[in-house]
């Protein structure tokens, strides 16, 4: 009895531990990650390295609903609109209360810089990789232009910034000092040359949106515009302007792009068919993907009440045309609406300038299914509607965005609800305009009026050509670039640049207000929406954030 | 009786059979039985001896000495003074009681008896009660321990009872005077508690470790355990931050938050770590918990740092088999709503925001007329949205059943149990199943081998409203009521693309969350007294699996928008299938323990050992895969196959970790008098790189008893138990990201290229790798006090502790600068330092055997204290964090807000944009602006510093009432609802006190636009909330049934009881927000208020 319980024990004990030991393994605790690829087989795989570049263009702006502070919503930081909601901290800087604390959400110093070690990285390993040459260099110039973008990004908000070519290790010393702008300039030129030599000229469909050579060369003529310009060439140095001009004209000279040729009344078309040839460089949006489900520009643009009849994608509105941009679009006739007998203030919207009826959506436009916009008070898109009392997102300025949306999409039959609006980067007409304005200041009236008028002469423009001089071309040039590049992230730049924004942004933003009279007439009269102040001359330039400046000494802009 | 006999009568046949002999007899013998001096007599004489067992059943014994005396004498002796006749009948000894008379049995004469009362140290007893029992007749010992007292007869029993002592029963008989001994009946000194690996007795414990019994948790109706731990226990801060079915856990931590990272602390499941769902086991399961809070926690190592939570539940016992049930009933309500502006206010307050902004006003003053008398309910309603959304009261009931029993080698536990929780919301679809199941057997295989196996289920079954649950509450918060919610005609209403009331009712889709949980174990242990005494084996081999579904369906439903000037209602739902899709997630984990430990456990006279060291290695690794197909043409079939094709995506990934652990403990005492105890543990992680994984975690404590000491048992002989104890040790934690020693990439979002725009695949990289990664420490040191006074009618429990943590994981975000663009790894910088005290009283009275109290209260002072964090180099030293506790706010300083416009002008600092009505900014540093600078680092944050309980149980007869008194000081809460970064329905509190030029002596902000005007919504000093509460936590009364009638039915126990969780607080919260909620919007799924019946049945 006791032996065999003894035995019984043995058997048990002997079954339980073999048990347990067999569980102990050797190798436990030799485990890896199994979602992450480590370094090792990154930087050995041209399919990866791919994968690494694609994810670098993120630093692009688009039109989706978060990257539009680097976009279009710098339009409603400007005299262009107001912002419907002041995301962003948008009004802060409406009300010239930008300061190194209030960091809003167009402070990119964190996210550009982000970007900017990436692409360092990838410098730092590329030449180990193995793979066709020719892959490899077109991998390189890729990353050149995004490290170029990137420092343009913060070079037009900040001035000099550090320059940062490798990337710092966790034990490295990081103190830095600002580089001059014209430093950073030269860096970003020499960025966008090396980048320029390494690309191709155009892609395949499926590749289309990747950077090419007119990107870069893009990105160095605008840049070098901006060194030009007067807020950074105070003393005028023709170099630079010579310089700014050669640039631009190396793009025009590209056969590659052409002036959109499409008929009168097709000019929005340039901006929701991404295949059109104005396009340099686009960002392109995959409507189906999921992290991209705000980006639906006709609803977050679109008037309140509905973008198509059934009111179904109502509109959010978010940046209202301002009457101070209306008021820049010219007559048919080519004058300015204070120069034109064609214009009217108590009739206004008729006989202007064909992009006009294309940029912006006004009171009497037509509308999705040959709706009629109302924007006057009481009407069906004012905020005064009776018919309905969500009086939120209805617009404060009496219009509404129009330039973007696409005006044929089926919104109510497509299962993503959302259209595949580019957001275009570069197009020929900025480097038309480029060159008009650097030839402008070399003295070369005549190539800067030359310039002009291969865009008003555009069939879908149609405009008388330019013959003004002196102060007035200049006029001309900058109220061109103002109209055809509106809500594009460019007079924002602009304006600061050509050190007019104290006056422009100290102006209050105005709007129209629409009286419909008993007998069907209306009556026209422009009122203040929003007081807006500049403090000139700090707020030409972005504050260093103070976020940044406690952890490391830095140069403040001046003013902060 | 009857074998007895029988037995005399076959040893009286084999003496018959010997023949006859008559001798003298010779016995000389001290208090033996009457028995014993027969069988004497029979084996010197041969006399046989014929009695039933019945005769000598009240026979005394005796003390006899004869020396070859005759037979007849010796009897004689024998039987003096007993009632006993003798007869002799030849060589048989025939012994008879003397029968008296039944008629002449006297009336009882009264019975004078006296006697002295003293305790097992002689010394006398005052106040003893003396009841002479089924009478009223009694009295109680005087100051000598002495007693008189008149009885009624020799019949009588006495019955001595007194608190702290065992009850004595006397029958009088023929004793006048008794002079007792009574025996202390104090257990506590007995009281078994779970420490790590392994039982101690409590007063041999060393180290600071609260306890708490399975019965005092099943005492709260809460649905979620964590929730009944608050306020039991000193050291354990316990939060609840949500009442929201299925995700109402609260934050547990122990002597406060240590790091900021993973405060919590490491809970182990039955000797098992890295179980998941603590909470959910039924309470009733539960036999008790310990909390190791200082150096004891050190034997766990890894992930110790932040206490350990033990939870051990019931085994099988010995003897009947008993089945007990209890069922529950009860229904919840939130414990607070926050009331927002309606209609007709929200239109003043927006007319009031446009005016300012825009120039222009929003409604006109008839449109808010409108508001106000609901003339137009379609275009100007007015309602309350709670009314709308929300039941008075939600159900919950709970079901248990459980049968316990066992032999000597084989016992079990078995139970089952079921929870149902419904939400708040009317017609809603919320609700929270969850099924458990626990089975533990445990035998003796055989002398030496004892096998255990444990296996537990759970089935979690989560349903919420892909609109509903937390999100609703934002809902409201977000809701204008400026809208309607249903016309007035009954047609739900389009809001902004929804109606939220429709999406609580399912409308909009069903979340269904599942779990689906099997931990098994099988444990042994080995005892080798044949190599030594006290050396046993014991293994461990845990297999848990844990599996969680998930499953959205989207669903659309109709909703109107009503046209006024046509007088129609369009459904705006024109294209259901398109706004369908289907979300499908799968998840499998598999997490395997083993541990095997040699142990030797052995008292060498005064010397007492317990000492083991063991080997334990824990692996996991878990996969999921997700689906989701969109356009679904009906919403009957919500299975993936059925929706459309074009946009499906799948996903999938995996992960794993190990840990390899090897510790031992020693564990010695004299005498249990000096205790000691030294632990060492080794552990690796796969966290840290190779050089940089083992940390090595000492423990080492000590204990003097010095009631055992002869000084205090010889003069103080009221202290049962008091006990000095101190010790120090380490733990570690590695609650921070995997494999951050190696540079890794992980999948990107992907990025659209093509004129179709089609997404490529991205990939970035993971941050900047750390090599030189490593364990948290914390260092634990803790003193301690335990008394136990006048046999546990007084106790108490004094702590004091600190507990440095070093080697703290954090990014070095504060000094690293941007520019850099490193996405930093967790580093070993950061030190913290938690000191504290916690104090625990009790107090338990018996003033009769019907009536009984115990009060006790517990109070905990924990200040959390960072030494070290990575701080900016160039900020004010008022800014830091050093010095200031975890969670810290750095806040703007204010001085109300600017109610003149003397006062507006006057102020020189202000903040860009300020106006009359805003908030009053102080200029901290004296510059003349309001900015970043001016913020200040307080020494707030929602975890208390400050925690205390209080139970009161009263037992009467079958009545018991028991409460818990529970709360919190010194922890504040920042509420600003108009942070959120949208449109919000502003809370009635704001709207009432608003400044503005009608109310200029309102103390909130004017209206202002949350979206866009940041100078109301700078995180300031004007929004924090003292979170400081008192509230009654659980109350419960019972009343327990125990007469012979539910006897005979087989019923052992009914106890039926009524009990309720939250019933009131008291706190300085305004605003109608709970005191526990930490949210800054204000928005949070109500905490519950239950009130609850149930029935406890054991049969």
């Amino acid at each position: 009895m006791n032996i065999k319980n003894n035995i019984v024990t043995y058997i048990a004990v002997f079954f339980l531990t073999g048990i347990i030991f067999t569980s102990c393994q050797k190798d436990l605790l030799n485990k890896s990650p199994l979602d992450r690829l480590s370094d090792a087989t990154v930087w050995k795989d041209p399919a990866l390295v791919q994968a690494y570049v694609n994810d670098q263009y993120h630093v692009l702006p688009s039109l989706d609903w978060y990257d539009k502070v680097r976009g279009l919503t710098l339009s409603s930081a400007c005299d262009e609109s107001i912002h419907q909601y002041g995301y962003n901290g948008i009004y802060d800087m409406n009300k010239g209360a930008l300061a190194a604390s209030t960091v809003t959400g167009f402070d990119t110093w964190k996210y550009d810089y982000g970007y900017i070690r990436n692409i360092d990285i990838f410098f730092s390993k590329i030449d180990q990789v193995p793979g066709p040459k020719d892959v490899i260099n077109r991998l390189k110039g890729e990353m050149h232009f995004l490290r170029a973008w990137s420092y343009m990004d913060l070079v037009e908000r900040y001035g000099g910034v550090p320059i940062i070519e490798k990337p710092f290790q966790l034990d490295d010393n990081f103190q830095m000092q600002r580089s001059s702008y014209d430093s950073t300039v030269y860096f970003i030129v020499a960025e966008s040359d090396s980048a320029a030599a390494l690309l191709p000229v155009s892609y395949d469909d499926n590749n289309m949106g990747r950077a090419t050579q007119g990107a870069a060369l893009s990105l160095k003529s605008r840049i070098l515009l901006y060194a030009a310009s007067p807020f950074w060439n105070p003393e005028n140095n023709q170099a630079k302007w010579q310089k700014a001009a050669d640039a631009a004209k190396a793009v025009i000279n590209m056969t590659n792009y052409q002036l959109y040729q499409g008929p009168m009344g097709s000019y929005g078309q340039i901006f929701t068919d991404n295949t059109n040839q104005e396009i340099i460089f686009q960002r392109t949006i995959d409507r189906t993907s999921p992290n991209t489900v705000y980006s639906a520009v006709e609803q977050t643009e679109g008037p309140n009440g509905g973008i198509n009849t059934l009111g179904q994608y109502g509109g959010w509105n978010t940046n209202s045309p301002s009457q101070n941009l209306v008021d820049a679009f010219g007559m048919n006739d080519g004058l300015p609406i204070d120069k034109s007998p064609l214009y009217n203030a108590q009739n206004p919207y008729v006989n202007r300038d064909p992009r006009f009826y294309a940029d912006i959506n006004y009171d009497g436009a037509k509308w999705w299914a040959d709706s009629v916009l109302e924007f006057y008070v009481g009407g069906r898109n004012s905020p005064q509607y009776l018919g309905n009392a969500d009086h939120q997102n209805s617009s404060r300025t009496g219009y509404t965005l129009r330039k973007h949306l696409n005006l044929t999409f089926d919104y109510q039959n497509d299962q993503f609800g959302q259209t595949n609006n580019p957001w275009i980067i570069f197009r020929i007409s900025e480097l038309y305009l480029n060159y008009a304005e650097s030839e402008y200041y070399l003295g070369n009236e005549e190539q800067a009026r030359w310039a002009l008028d291969q865009l008003r002469s555009r069939p879908s423009v149609n405009l008388p050509h330019v013959n003004e001089i002196g102060a007035a071309l200049l006029w001309r040039i900058r109220n061109e670039r103002q109209v055809e590049m509106c809500f594009e992230a460019q007079r924002f730049w602009d304006v600061r640049r050509w050190k007019t924004a104290d006056i422009t942004e100290n102006t209050p933003l105005m709007g129209i207000n629409i009286v419909l009279n008993q007998d069907g007439s209306k009556t026209y009269s422009t009122k203040t929406v929003q007081q807006r102040v500049f403090h000139a001359p700090q707020q030409y330039l972005f504050p260093i954030p103070d976020y940044e400046l406690q952890k490391i000494k830095l140069q403040q802009n001046p003013g902060y | 009786m009857r074998l007895t006999t029988f037995f005399l009568i076959v040893v009286s046949l084999q003496v018959q059979a010997d023949g006859f002999s008559q001798q003298k007899i010779t016995i000389s013998k001290t208090g033996v039985s009457l028995e014993t001096v027969f069988r004497d007599i029979h084996e010197q004489s041969g006399y046989n001896f014929l009695y039933s067992d019945r005769v000598l059943q009240n026979a005394r014994s005796i003390t006899i000495n004869v020396k070859n005396a005759p037979i007849e004498k010796v009897l004689k002796q024998c039987l003096k003074g007993q009632s006993l006749l003798y007869n002799i009948i030849d060589n048989t000894v025939i012994i008879k009681l003397i029968e008296k008379p039944a008629e002449l049995k006297p009336i009882p004469p009264t019975v004078e008896v006296s006697g002295r009362i003293v305790d097992s140290s002689g010394r006398p007893v005052v106040g003893v009660n003396i009841m002479v029992k089924n009478s009223g007749i009694g009295t109680v010992t005087d100051s000598k321990g002495e007693f008189s007292l008149s009885v009624p007869g020799s019949r009588s029993v006495l019955i001595f009872s007194h608190l702290g002592f065992a009850t004595e029963e006397r029958v009088i008989g023929n004793n006048t005077v008794f002079n007792i001994i009574l025996k202390a009946e104090f257990t506590g000194l007995d009281q078994v508690v779970v420490v790590g690996y392994g039982t101690q007795k409590k007063v041999n414990v060393t180290g600071a470790v609260g306890t708490i019994k399975g019965t005092d948790l099943a005492q709260s109706p809460a649905s979620n355990l964590s929730n009944s731990l608050a306020g039991r226990l000193t050291g354990v801060i316990v939060n609840n931050r949500s009442g929201a079915p299925g995700d109402d856990a609260s934050e547990i931590f122990i002597r406060g938050k240590g790091s900021w990272n993973g405060s919590g602390p490491l809970i182990i499941i039955d000797g098992i770590a890295n179980r998941s769902g603590f909470d959910r086991i039924n309470p009733e399961d539960i036999e008790s918990i310990s909390v190791l809070k200082d150096a004891s926690a050190s034997i766990y190592g890894s992930r110790a740092a932040n206490g350990v939570i033990l939870i051990t539940t019931k085994k099988g016992k010995e003897g009947k088999t008993t089945f007990h049930y209890d069922g529950n009933m009860g229904l919840t309500q939130p414990t607070r709503l926050t009331n927002f502006a309606n209609s007709w206010q929200a239109a003043t307050y927006n007319n009031e925001v446009n005016q300012n902004l825009y120039n222009t006003p929003l409604y006109s003053a008839e449109e808010i007329q409108k508001f106000k008398d609901g003339s137009d309910p379609n275009l100007y309603p007015n309602y309350n949205i709670y009314d709308l959304m929300l039941k008075k009261a939600a159900p919950q009931t709970r079901h248990s059943l459980s049968v316990r029993g066992g032999s000597k080698n084989i016992k079990f536990y078995f139970s089952g149990g079921y929870l149902n929780e419904d939400s708040y919301f009317k017609q809603g679809v919320d609700n929270f199943k969850s099924y458990n199941l626990l089975s533990n057997i445990d035998a003796s295989v055989s002398k030496n081998l004892d096998i255990s196996l444990e296996l537990m289920g759970r089935l979690d079954r989560k349903q919420i409203a892909t609109q509903g649950g937390f999100s609703s509450f934002e809902e409201m918060l977000v809701n204008p009521s400026t809208l309607p919610v249903f016309y007035s005609n009954g047609l739900p209403a389009n809001i902004y693309g929804h109606n939220l009331v429709e999406g609580v009712r399912g409308k909009g889709g069903i979340t269904s969350d599942g779990v689906n949980e099997l931990n098994s174990q099988l444990f042994f242990k080995w005892k080798l007294p044949f190599i030594v005494n006290g050396l046993y084996v014991s293994g461990i081999g845990a297999f848990d699996y844990n599996n969680s579904t998930n499953k959205t369906f989207a669903n659309t439903y109709d909703y109107y928008q009503y046209n006024a000037i046509n007088n129609t209602y369009e459904n705006e739902n024109v294209n259901p299938s398109l706004g369908r899709s289907l979300s499908q997630r799968f998840q499998n984990r598999f997490g395997k323990t083993v541990n095997l430990r040699l142990g030797f456990t052995r008292s060498y006279g005064p010397h007492n050992i317990d000492a083991f060291v063991a080997y334990e290695q824990y692996d996991m690794n878990y996969e999921f895969i997700s689906a989701k197909r969109s356009v679904f043409l009906s919403d009957q079939i919500p299975y993936l196959f059925f929706g459309g094709t074009q946009n499906e995506l799948n996903d999938g990934s995996a992960g794993q970790t190990a840990y390899r652990n090897m510790f031992g403990r020693i564990a010695y005492n004299f005498k249990e008098k000096y205790l000691a105890e030294l632990t060492v543990r080794r552990d690796e992680s796969v966290k840290f790189p190779t050089d940089k994984r083992v940390g090595y975690f000492p423990g080492i404590s000590a204990g003097w008893r010095i009631s055992e000491e002869t000084f205090i048992k010889d003069n103080f002989h009221f202290i049962n138990n008091l006990k000095l104890r101190g010790s120090w040790g380490q733990a570690g934690s590695d609650a921070v990201g995997d494999f951050q020693y190696l540079a890794t990439y992980v999948l990107g979002q992907g990025y659209a290229f093509g004129s179709q725009a089609q997404t490529n695949p991205s990939i970035s990289p993971s941050g900047v790798p750390n090599p030189f990664i490593t364990w948290e420490v914390a260092n634990n040191s803790n003193i301690g006090l335990d008394g136990d006074f006048w046999n546990g009618k007084f106790g108490f429990e004094v702590d004091y502790f600190i507990s440095k943590r070093s080697n703290i994981l954090a990014k070095r975000n504060g000094s690293v600068p941007n520019y850099t663009g490193l996405v930093l790894p967790d580093e070993n910088i950061g030190k913290t330092k938690n000191q504290g005290i916690e104090i625990l009283l009790k107090h338990h009275n018996r003033i009769s055997n019907d009536f009984s109290y115990d009060v006790s209260s517990n109070f905990t002072f924990v200040r959390n204290k960072v030494l070290f964090r990575d701080e900016a180099v160039n900020i004010p030293d008022y800014q830091r964090q050093a010095g200031h506790s975890i969670g810290s706010y750095l806040l703007y300083q204010t001085d109300g807000i600017f109610k003149t416009q003397a006062d507006l002008d006057k102020t020189a600092a202000k903040y860009p944009g300020t106006q009359l009505g805003d908030i009053k900014y102080v200029d901290v540093n004296g510059d003349g602006k309001i900015n970043s600078k001016d913020m200040v680092m307080v020494n707030e944050n929602p975890t208390p510093e400050i925690i205390f309980g209080f139970t009161l149980g009263i037992n009467y007869k079958g009545f018991a009432i028991n409460s818990l008194f529970q709360g919190q000081a010194d922890a504040k809460v920042l509420v600003n609802p108009t942070t959120r970064n949208g449109n919000i329905n502003i809370p009635l509190w704001m709207y009432n006190d608003r400044w503005s030029s009608n109310n200029t002596n309102g103390n909130m902000p004017r209206a202002f636009n949350n979206r866009s005007e940041t100078v109301n919504e700078l995180a300031s000093t004007f929004w924090l909330r003292n979170a400081s509460f008192i509230r009654l936590k659980t109350v419960e009364l019972s009343y327990l049934f125990s007469n012979r009638s539910l006897k005979n039915l087989g019923i052992e126990q009914l106890r039926i009881y009524t009990n309720g969780f939250n019933l009131f607080t008291i706190d300085k919260m305004q605003g109608d927000y709970d005191p526990e909620m930490n949210n800054s919007l204000g928005v949070y799924y109500p905490q519950t208020k239950i009130y609850n019946v149930g029935v406890n049945l054991t049969f």
